[in-house]
């Protein structure tokens, strides 16, 4: 771009050499051109999330796919090796082989949501060495999300109370009744977050949502190739065309389907999970709704 | 009133990015001066232009990391820059506080006010800088990592309405906020859809103008005709722009940025703002390709059509005109461009006003070009000046109204400032300003 300076070039190191927090730490570095919350990123740890303005790094969700490129530019690992998923398939994953460029395969990155949950990216793919003692202080993806809704739950809420004091006569009195709502379900969440027992089983309950929804695309598509197979042998190419094209669409509705079920099951299944790094941002979001509420409720 | 009761339409700021001025200050002080912000570049010459001159603003890294923050530069192209950096100028003049470095998402979204900011060729430096080097290395990619090298900034940087949503971005525009495109009639062409949007009741201000990068892509196509651009003063700039003088051999390219805030004249009264004039009318048409008109000269008909329509819409007696702000881009269309003004006001020759050609100091910014001009027509009423036409001493001889071109800056009250601007594809505009005496 004519207005920018010119970057250093970033010379890639092998996985294999260094520590997680220096892995860590050239990731954020890399990150740094996307975040349009410097405040923010100044001060980004494991923990921070790419993307939002209210507690993240200010990230556009279209950059994270240049994040995981720049994650990709920066790093050399030894697996490298491409093994066909089946014989003749074009889809493949990744095996050990000789040392080269990083490659981070379509959907890898999908709860890669902070620099932290990167670099167990990293390890869980065998990129580099698994390090307990690394991912002790990495907050699970679970709780990024938790507690992301949480901060946006209580900005929302506080913004609200913002534009309803300057409000009069009717408009308050309609700002307050959804301010009441929205007192409520602050409230709620606050309680949810409290016990990670019932955040585990308000997630399950999204889990299941999300994975009905993908069964029934499962069986729309079984139910379009039943029909392609019927319409084959009858010769109807225009009937078969069509179906081709259900097809096709049930397909792409599918991917992004299974997408967000594994992102849900990953948060389903460790919202039970509360460790002693997400307790410290627990407490802060808590705090935060307790506090937008109670904004909230001095007004009338 | 009703949503589609006319009202009046005033402008509350402007904004430039000039060659010759970066900000309106800069800019009144170089167009009063007649200072030329047309220099010979290095990268026109590599290339072997016909033309090694041009206009480009002068901004670099320090000045766009001055306005924005770095990750904010990255997303932008040239234009979008300039388009910014001037939108900001006119929102502050106007009376917005805008700080770009301080949590602009968190402003509120202004509901009744758009923009409409218009390009004339867009993103080509990141066509030609990032896009095309990434798309002849696609072959050698992997199977579907063709072109994910170019990142996923490349759409909003080479998008027709990046310039437009870059301003909405930054200062937070709630109204419709788009890009038009008419060639070089793109920043009048604004002026005037603003007005319209306005004078309808669709909003209650808008930002209006257009912006044009200076990339060597964006001056190739016009290198490549023969005689449109400026190819007899590589070693002389500053003289290359020469429009309606004997010597003019074609227009010197340029680039910038130039946004006004039109505002209805009850919102500008409610919020406090200065008015710096008053708009009050104005059209754009086109001359149809026919009768002399082709796709890069204007059907004479259709421009004194286009005059002639707004001068009626405002009932004005010609007389009252102290000034018309031209196209005027220093190539043979001038002397039938002011042969037009003469049919169209129809004024004898010693009644005609005072014609200057804002292009002899700031070359032709194309997309941009209509808009730079409109900020000079505000700033002159406002501040009561008539900016030289330079480069003009040598009158053309096909130009009958010599007298009427000012080759040094004139201390002057405006009353009625016509401005106009015709574009390749036989488009033309036009605006009439009015000095704002409070009321």
């Amino acid at each position: 771009m004519a207005f920018m300076r010119k970057q250093a070039v970033v010379a890639a190191v092998d996985l294999n050499t260094i520590t997680p927090e220096d892995a860590q730490s050239r990731i954020t570095a890399g990150v740094k051109k996307y975040a349009t919350n410097e405040a923010n990123y100044a001060a980004a740890d494991a923990n921070t999330p790419y993307l939002g303005h209210i507690v993240g790094m200010g990230i556009e969700s279209s950059n994270l796919a240049d994040i995981t490129m720049s994650i990709e530019r920066q790093f050399l690992t030894t697996m490298t090796a491409r093994v066909p998923l089946s014989e003749g398939s074009s889809e493949y994953k990744l095996a050990a082989g000789e040392l080269g460029k990083l490659r981070i395969l379509d959907g890898q990155d999908a709860l890669a949501a902070t620099p932290g949950l990167s670099v167990k990216m990293l390890m869980d793919l065998g990129h580099m060495p698994k390090n307990d003692a690394y991912l002790e202080k990495v907050m699970s993806f679970a709780y990024v999300m938790a507690t992301g809704d949480g901060w946006k739950m209580a900005d929302a809420l506080k913004k609200m109370a913002g534009k309803a004091e300057k409000l009069a006569g009717s408009e308050r009195a309609e700002a307050l009744v959804n301010l009441k709502t929205l007192v409520a379900q602050a409230q709620a969440y606050d309680a949810l977050l409290a016990d990670p027992s019932k955040l585990a089983a308000s997630k399950a309950a999204g889990y299941q949502n999300d994975k009905s929804g993908f069964e029934a695309l499962n069986s729309e598509l079984a139910l379009t190739l039943d029909k392609i197979k019927g319409v084959s042998a009858g010769g109807d190419a225009a009937a078969l065309a069509k179906f081709r094209g259900e097809e096709a669409e049930i397909r792409t509705r599918l991917k992004m389907s299974a997408a967000k079920l594994r992102v849900s099951q990953e948060v389903s299944e460790a919202a039970g999970l509360r460790r002693k790094v997400e307790d410290k941002t627990v407490a802060e979001v808590r705090a935060a709704l307790k506090d937008s509420a109670a904004l909230a409720e001095t007004l009338s | 009133m009703s949503a589609r009761d006319p009202k009046r339409v005033v402008i509350t700021g402007i904004g430039a990015v000039a060659p010759n001025g970066l900000g309106v200050a800069d800019y009144r002080s170089a167009l009063q001066a007649g200072k030329s912000g047309i220099a010979r570049h290095e990268d026109l010459t590599s290339l072997n232009f016909a033309c090694q001159i041009g206009g480009k603003p002068p901004v670099g890294p320090d000045e766009a990391e001055a306005l924005l923050c770095g990750p904010d530069l990255a997303k932008l192209n040239e234009a979008m820059v300039y388009a910014t950096m001037a939108a900001v100028e006119a929102a502050r003049m106007s009376g917005v506080a805008v700080d770009l470095k301080k949590g602009y998402n968190d402003t509120p979204v202004d509901w009744t006010t758009g923009a409409i900011i218009g390009c004339g060729i867009g993103g080509m430096d990141t066509m030609c800088d990032e896009l095309a080097p990434a798309l002849a290395a696609a072959g050698e990619q992997d199977l579907g990592m063709g072109v994910r090298s170019m990142g996923t900034d490349i759409v909003p940087k080479i998008m027709e309405s990046s310039v437009s949503v870059a301003v909405g971005k930054f200062l937070g525009l709630g109204g419709q906020t788009t890009t038009n495109s008419s060639a070089c009639n793109t920043g009048t062409e604004a002026v005037f859809e603003a007005f319209k949007h306005i004078q309808l009741g669709f909003a209650d201000s808008m930002y209006a103008g257009g912006a044009e990068g200076t990339h060597p892509g964006t001056w190739s196509g016009f290198d490549a005709m023969r005689d449109v651009l400026c190819s007899k003063f590589n070693d002389r700039p500053e003289k290359g722009s020469q429009p309606m003088g004997a010597g003019a051999c074609g227009f010197v390219p340029a680039g910038g940025a130039g946004v006004l805030r039109l505002e209805t004249l009850a919102s500008a009264q409610k919020r406090g703002a200065s008015i710096l004039c008053e708009v009050i009318t104005a059209y754009a048409n086109s001359g149809g390709q026919r009768d002399g008109g082709t796709m890069t000269f204007p059907n004479p008909d259709g421009v004194m059509r286009c005059i002639r329509r707004v001068i009626k819409d405002a009932d004005l007696d010609p007389r009252r005109i102290s000034l018309i702000n031209g196209h005027l881009t220093s190539t043979g269309a001038d002397p039938r461009e002011v042969a037009s003004w003469i049919k169209a006001l129809e004024l004898p020759v010693e009644k005609f006003p005072l014609i200057q050609s804002t292009k002899s100091m700031i070359g032709h910014a194309l997309g941009a070009a209509g808009a730079l001009e409109c900020v000079a027509v505000v700033d002159q009423i406002v501040n009561g000046y008539v900016h030289p036409s330079i480069n003009s001493e040598d009158v053309h001889p096909q130009i009958p109204i010599g007298d009427s071109i000012p080759h040094q800056m004139v201390k002057k009250e405006l009353e009625y400032v016509i401005k106009a601007s015709f574009g390749f594809g036989d488009v033309n505009g036009c605006v009439l300003f009015k000095r704002w005496n409070g009321k």
